[in-house]
């Protein structure tokens, strides 16, 4: 039997599948360009014109805003001597006029062509020939399923259904192994890890930001192929101390192109951050595309001022483990997504920077934590939070914060997810 | 004109059947049969002698449900045919390419006998396994035979994406083919 062979034994095969790749396939755009096309639509139409989007103000779904995710250990904190310290490229600012702002719903099971779609893209963009680029993905193999079921044999148990059901695509040529998982996050390991030019000081902690500028400004033009951006924004996000005095910032990308609308989205949702090894070198790096085409609507936010006042009134969660100290020791204002686990949507929120005076520290170190406000309106929301006391996993109304940091990320852990 | 409408001019012995026919399905089948033979001429040849076996075989056969590729199926085989008995000499760059991606999935090349229903039964399984769009792609590829650029306008992903999607469904098959343990 030869290939050739194979070639003409192909004749018989059964008709309705011969019809059904014979059968005209309707030209779709691009995945991406049908989100950017899906994004502009929806953001760039004024207030007045919901109804032509088919989805008017009035007959917005209800939202809940609250999850049962547990917070872990610890809270969102952030410790700097000054709130200024604490930085980031955030399109957003309180003098911006924004009415309304996309919420999402996060896209449910695996979509295999969208990963392997993903993982080509990043591949070459990382410069890698994908013509032989082997994809596989995470399936354990025989003898690994074998010790397993084992395992669960010998405490009387079976393999629960789809247990061995793969989670991820996963390619690998020329030291850089790519994964991309059902959430459409790339992950790019380096094996050896890149090495920067030697006037390049990249680290996650003992860093200053004008050395970070400088390695954002390398790593743009280095891997300009992987950001594909319109407009590549540096965002040198971070600026808070450890307790042994560190500072450290993180490295990301997003798309500054488009409404400020459109900006949001691409800074919350579509970032590139790129990693160092505790030898300052690029060992990691990761690419987040999710799903976002499954909107639920456009919804009418609340100015920063009105979110103030629902801060002052307790409508607020929070990991931090004491109530509010008072509006005066509200720092700083940003407006972020937060949503995604469990299936929550992505909505839009205030995030409050508060200093918490009882836990400065002797060598004047404050402590910023974050409160956060849903900045839809009340009217939308039938899970208003309201703080009732409690602090971090003990019952009390707060979850924990990713911020503008899409859901499971940490700049501190890039490993963690 | 619809399919059963066609057929029924084929029940009736009405010769429209072969113009209708012809003029619904004659570009599609004339350039599969191009893409096996690379030559007008012979494709020209095996698309009448396509209409010919249609009209002999129908009735008793009634393909309006799968109609294109009951038709289809004849001018490919005709065209594999004359492939054989024509271009001793001269081979297809169509026909060595595609053969050639194939070889990969041959598990134990050279010697092996396989039954014509076992391996019918094994591709439609294994074909049936796949998701739509790698069924589709790998079809278009080695059974409509359409290059990669094809292939890449009509499902509008890039190339590398087709290619991988087409290798990985290569191996795929190889270990399909494995796994039935054809052996030589």
């Amino acid at each position: 039997m030869t290939g050739k062979d194979i070639l003409e034994k192909l004749t018989d095969i059964d008709e309705a599948f011969i019809e059904d790749a014979a059968r005209p396939r309707r030209v779709r755009p691009a995945r991406w360009a049908m989100l950017a096309a899906a994004a502009c639509l929806c953001l760039a139409v004024p207030a007045a014109w919901w109804g032509w989007l088919g989805r008017t103000a009035e007959n917005l779904p209800m939202l809940t805003v609250q999850s049962n995710s547990s917070a872990g250990y610890g809270y969102e904190g952030y410790m700097a001597y000054d709130i200024s310290e604490l930085v980031n490229a955030n399109p957003w600012s309180e003098e911006a006029k924004l009415s309304a702002l996309p919420v999402y719903r996060p896209a449910a099971g695996r979509d295999w062509e969208a990963m392997e779609a993903l993982l080509l893209d990043v591949a070459e963009g990382l410069g890698i020939d994908t013509d032989e680029l082997e994809i596989t993905d995470n399936t354990p193999d025989e003898a690994t399923q074998k010790i397993i079921r084992e395992k669960f044999a010998s405490v009387g148990d079976t393999v629960p259904e789809g247990y061995f059901n793969p989670s991820r695509l996963e390619a690998e040529k020329d030291g850089v192994k790519i994964e991309v998982d059902s959430t459409l996050t790339a992950t790019i390991h380096f094996d050896p890890p890149v090495s920067l030019p030697e006037e390049y000081h990249f680290s996650s902690r003992s860093s200053r930001y004008q050395e970070m500028e400088n390695v954002a400004r390398y790593l743009q033009k280095a891997f300009a192929g992987l950001l594909k951006m319109k407009k590549p924004q540096p965002d040198i996000t971070g600026g808070d101390y450890t307790y042994s005095g560190e500072q450290g910032y993180g490295i990301r990308f997003f798309d500054k192109s488009g409404s400020l609308e459109k900006q949001m989205v691409q800074y919350n949702f579509y970032a590139t951050q790129f990693y160092p090894d505790d030898e300052n070198q690029l060992f990691l790096a990761r690419v987040w595309r999710p799903d976002l085409s499954d909107k639920v609507g456009d919804y009418p936010i609340i100015t920063p001022q009105e979110a103030l006042e629902l801060l002052g009134e307790g409508r607020y969660i929070t990991t931090v483990p004491a109530e509010l100290p008072g509006l005066e020791y509200v720092a700083k204002t940003e407006l972020v997504y937060r949503g995604g686990q469990d299936g929550s949507c992505y909505i839009p929120w205030y995030r409050f920077y508060v200093e918490l005076p009882d836990m400065a520290l002797e060598n004047g170190l404050k402590d910023f934590g974050a409160y956060y406000v849903p900045a839809v309106e009340e009217k939308y929301i039938s899970d208003m939070p309201l703080w009732d006391g409690g602090f971090n996993g003990s019952g009390g109304q707060n979850h924990p914060g990713t911020g503008a940091l899409p859901p499971g990320m940490s700049l501190d852990d890039p490993t963690g997810k | 004109m619809e399919d059963l409408q066609i057929i029924n001019l084929y029940f009736a012995r009405d010769e429209n059947a072969l113009k209708e026919t012809a003029a619904k399905y004659g570009v599609p089948l004339r350039r599969l049969s191009c893409r096996v033979l690379q030559d007008d001429r012979a494709a020209e040849e095996c698309e009448n002698d396509t209409y010919l076996s249609a009209w002999k075989s129908i009735p008793p056969n009634r393909p309006e449900q799968f109609f294109f590729a009951y038709l289809a199926k004849i001018i490919r085989r005709l065209s594999f045919n004359r492939y054989r008995s024509d271009h001793r000499q001269k081979r297809s760059a169509c026909v060595v390419e595609l053969s050639t991606e194939l070889e990969q999935c041959v598990p134990y090349p050279d010697g092996a006998q396989w039954e014509e229903l076992e391996f019918s039964e094994l591709i439609r399984d294994f074909l049936k396994s796949l998701p739509e769009t790698e069924r589709r792609v790998f079809l278009r590829r080695y059974w409509f035979c359409d290059s990669v650029k094809e292939i890449c306008s009509r499902f509008s992903m890039g190339e590398s994406r087709v290619k991988s999607m087409l290798m990985r469904t290569r191996s795929k098959l190889r270990l399909a083919l494995q796994k039935e343990g054809y052996t030589p």
